[in-house]
């Protein structure tokens, strides 16, 4: 198990590698966090490929939207081998994603979900979600610290055997005070010199 | 040897795979989308729609499950499951199984498609699929699915491919082979190993006639090009080296048809032979008088080899 100070440095990595291959960041951070969180023998979909979890800090990974249903598939494997896996994607709210949280629900898979949505979207997305029983977590896409507490209970309840998560990254939520930057990896920066865990030339 | 129809025969080789394969699973698509999904411990009922199917299975069969899906109750899987490979990326293909029903055989890009015509080729066929290293669609015909014959036990026999080492697959209906009939065969693997058996050529083959007659005369030129860039070679060379295959100066037309599932022969009204590239499968049509049995022979093989492509041979006496 890493330390705080290690897995937010590690988390830091990832979402600049992330961030520089483009896309949505509030999805990118969710994604960072959730990689750092997942063990060798884990899976993540992101974009078209399927990966293994250890995979993700060499070689190029993409953050963008993946098939839900391949990541449900995924975890299906993973659950009929049943060595403890835990599949995760960053995946758009599509009717093809309800279609899958409807299987991952039934079948209990070890599935956790990261979805990037505004504020005005949240309401009728949990409303869908939990519909269909499934548990889904709300969170401030732009913050790792909040971030990380939602993933590690979805992460540690999927290998646990407890089911699907979905992780609801806002990407507009209103910032808690005016000197707080909007963007995740200069917000994180600010933490880890703040927590004195890194200076910040160590950082550029 | 027992006396089995397609779907029995397909369950048995299933049953069998699942006693010595410890990772198989059979995901099978409910046609009812709001069936409940059922889970056994290998097989497993759900109801998706026919491309998140396709998707859920691949999931499977790169987190390293031999996965096979049968989409047998799907109507229009065939459409489907075309649309959503084609949107595939080649990195995402891990190997899959996937057993449909239809009457006309798809063309499926960057898939091997075999189409077992009795339950001994669907067994044979099954049993190729579980060892391939790609993904492999077996489309039953629905005509022939309730008609029995006898199948024998033996889990070494294939069907439509001998790429797996050891393995000593037969050329299926060859030595019955007449003119004006059609036989699957696979694109051979070993260079001694000939497509089919083909009887010996009814007329002697004339003379070269000198000049190379071959022309590209596709009804869809989108269409071949498509075929040659999924084949990653330029049309040109997709061109030329199925002229290559001749080995004669016989006039070759080239081509292609854009609706899937038409029929593969087109009679050669102004050409002596017709090869048609299709994404999964090669045809020719051709008058013997113009072109020996051999040469056609050669040039299947060849282009078959080259494409890895399950072949149709279609013997047709002109005039």
């Amino acid at each position: 198990m890493l330390c705080l100070k290690e897995l937010l440095l590690k988390i830091r990595a990832l979402l600049s590698r992330l961030v520089a291959h483009g896309g949505d960041e509030p999805l990118a951070a969710a994604a960072a966090v959730t990689l750092a969180l997942l063990d060798a023998g884990d899976l993540y979909a992101g974009g078209p490929a399927l990966l293994p979890a250890e995979s993700a800090l060499s070689g190029d990974f993409g953050v963008g939207p993946a098939d839900p249903s391949l990541a449900a598939g995924a975890a299906c494997a993973l659950q009929k081998k049943n060595e403890g896996g835990v599949a995760a994607a960053a995946v758009a709210e599509t009717e093809r994603l309800y279609e899958a949280i409807s299987l991952a629900v039934r079948l209990n898979l070890p599935l956790v979900l990261l979805v990037s949505c505004s504020e005005a979207a949240l309401d009728e997305l949990s409303s869908r979600v939990m519909a269909a029983d499934m548990e889904c977590i709300p969170v401030d896409g732009r913050s790792v610290m909040k971030l990380l507490p939602a993933l590690r209970l979805a992460v540690d309840k999927a290998r646990e055997g407890d089911g699907p998560t979905l992780i609801e990254c806002v990407a507009d939520q209103p910032l808690d005070d005016e000197d707080t930057p909007a963007d995740p990896l200069e917000r994180l920066n600010s933490v880890l010199i703040l927590e004195g865990y890194a200076t910040p030339e160590e950082l550029l | 040897m027992s006396r089995m129809n397609c779907g029995t025969a397909i369950q048995a080789v299933l049953d069998e795979a699942a006693e010595t394969m410890d990772n198989l699973i059979v995901i099978h698509v409910d046609a009812n989308p709001t069936a409940e999904p059922v889970s056994l411990s290998r097989r497993l009922t759900l109801p998706l729609s026919g491309d998140a199917g396709l998707a859920f299975a691949l999931g499977c069969a790169q987190a390293g499950l031999r996965t096979v899906l049968d989409v047998t109750a799907v109507r229009d899987a065939g459409e489907r499951l075309r649309a959503a490979l084609d949107a595939l990326p080649r990195a995402s293909r891990a190997p899959l199984v996937i057993r449909m029903r239809a009457r006309r055989c798809p063309a499926m890009p960057g898939a091997r498609v075999i189409a077992p015509v009795n339950a001994r080729e669907c067994a044979g066929a099954m049993r190729f699929a579980l060892r391939a290293a790609q993904i492999c669609l077996i489309v039953e015909n629905p005509l022939n699915a309730y008609d029995a014959c006898e199948v024998p036990d033996d889990p070494e026999e294939l069907f439509a491919g001998d790429d797996q080492p050891g393995a000593e697959p037969e050329a299926p209906v060859a030595d019955e082979l007449k003119e004006g009939e059609s036989a699957d065969v696979s694109a051979p693997a070993a260079e001694s190993r000939p497509a089919v058996v083909l009887p010996p050529s009814p007329v002697t083959a004339p003379a070269p006639r000198g000049e190379l007659a071959f022309r590209s005369r596709a009804y869809d030129p989108a269409e071949l090009t498509r075929t040659a860039k999924l084949l990653d070679i330029t049309r040109d060379e997709l061109a030329a080296l199925c002229c290559a295959g001749t080995g004669e100066s016989a006039e070759v037309i080239l081509e292609t048809d854009s609706e899937p599932g038409e029929s593969a022969c087109i009679p050669p009204d102004r050409a002596d032979a017709c090869l048609w590239v299709g994404f999964d499968r090669l045809s020719l049509c051709w008058n013997p008088r113009a072109l020996s049995a051999q040469a056609a022979r050669a040039l299947m093989r060849e282009t078959a080899a080259l494409l890895e492509l399950p072949a149709r041979l279609i013997l047709e006496r002109k005039g």
